[in-house]
């Protein structure tokens, strides 16, 4: 299973992070205003079916409530929201179907030990939305790296 | 209709039908014609969330959107968009809290869409064979017109039939 890429968005929308993975053939040589097209589009899409999902599941009270993953014949996304707003999507193939909960707990993980530490407690930290924070000048991003490339459904 | 933020607590045994073994958790059905247009929608167990005819012509009309939205926001695509089925590839599955969705589109864009409590068994013969129902109640049904709302008296029963068949037995091994 290969993951192909992964966002971080904010309560806006605003993309806070963003990395594209296993581009064996980097056939498609999208620019950079292709890209953040699309990247409207995930984030305009997640937002829309944590909509309608919350509207359509019954009237249970659900422990872990919230869009968890949307999967078409080409590949699967995988989200995680915090309380606060903030979007972690993940892009994976569909080779290994069954392994939501794996890669569910790993977006936590990137999100509680690594945005959390690297990001959110860098002295460079603006919580508001009109500062610019730039992710490229804390540890977060190597540290990424590493955890992604050690988890097994990585490829 | 009570507002999302008043949850009824039900106890597992409640939330969870089971008979002869298997939990049952089908929600909802819903039809979507190919521009967009809800064509049927009905509750398929008692756990169905109770939704008003706007907010399903709503849920129609934005699902028929996200649909196509998801296959070009993704970073692969299949060959031509299309899916082995010959048809638009678009969202298949969808995974929530205390939800899942799947959904068939048809080579002529009809989308199918199945909602069912997690742990629901046979998600995808059910939504094969209300395809087939479809084929055999409404489509061969002469007074019935294309892309219009489905008011088939034996599609609804089949339908009706068809879960309690799987309810009491799964579907047939063949």
């Amino acid at each position: 299973m290969a993951v192909h890429s992964f966002h971080v968005f904010d309560r806006k929308g605003k993309t806070l992070f963003t990395k594209r993975y296993a581009l064996k053939d980097s056939s498609s040589e999208q620019d950079n205003e292709q890209l953040s097209e699309q990247r409207k589009l995930v984030f305009g899409m997640l937002f829309s079916l944590r909509q309608i999902v919350s509207t359509l599941a019954p009237d249970t009270e659900i422990k872990d409530a919230g869009l968890h993953s949307v999967r078409t014949g080409a590949g699967t996304v995988h989200n995680y929201e915090t309380l606060s707003g903030l979007r972690f999507a993940l892009y994976t193939d569909n080779a290994k179907q069954g392994s939501g909960h794996a890669i569910r707990s790993s977006l936590k993980h990137i999100y509680t030990k690594l945005w959390v530490e690297c990001v959110i407690r860098s002295p460079l930290y603006t919580a508001s939305s009109n500062g610019v924070m730039n992710v490229s000048s804390t540890n977060f991003e190597p540290q990424l790296d590493a955890y992604l490339r050690s988890m097994p459904w990585f490829k | 209709r009570p507002p999302l933020s008043i949850f009824l607590l039900l106890p597992p045994c409640l939330g969870n039908r089971e008979h002869n073994n298997r939990i049952m958790g089908f929600l909802s059905l819903f039809i979507v014609n190919k521009s967009g247009g809800l064509i049927h929608h009905r509750p398929l167990g008692p756990n169905a969330p109770q939704i008003g005819t706007n907010e399903w012509l709503t849920i129609g009309s934005t699902f028929h959107s996200l649909h196509a939205i998801a296959a070009e926001a993704s970073p692969l695509r299949l060959p031509g968009n299309k899916n082995p089925y010959g048809a638009d590839d678009g969202i298949e599955e969808i995974h929530a809290g205390g939800l899942v969705l799947q959904c068939f589109q048809t080579r002529t864009g009809v989308k199918f869409v199945v909602t069912a409590e997690p742990g629901t068994p046979d998600m995808e013969y059910v939504l094969k064979e209300i395809y087939v129902l479809y084929t055999d109640c409404a489509l061969k049904d002469p007074f019935y017109e294309l892309e219009m709302p489905i008011r088939c008296e034996l599609f609804t029963q089949a339908v009706d039939n068809l879960i309690e068949r799987v309810e009491k037995n799964g579907p047939p091994r063949r």
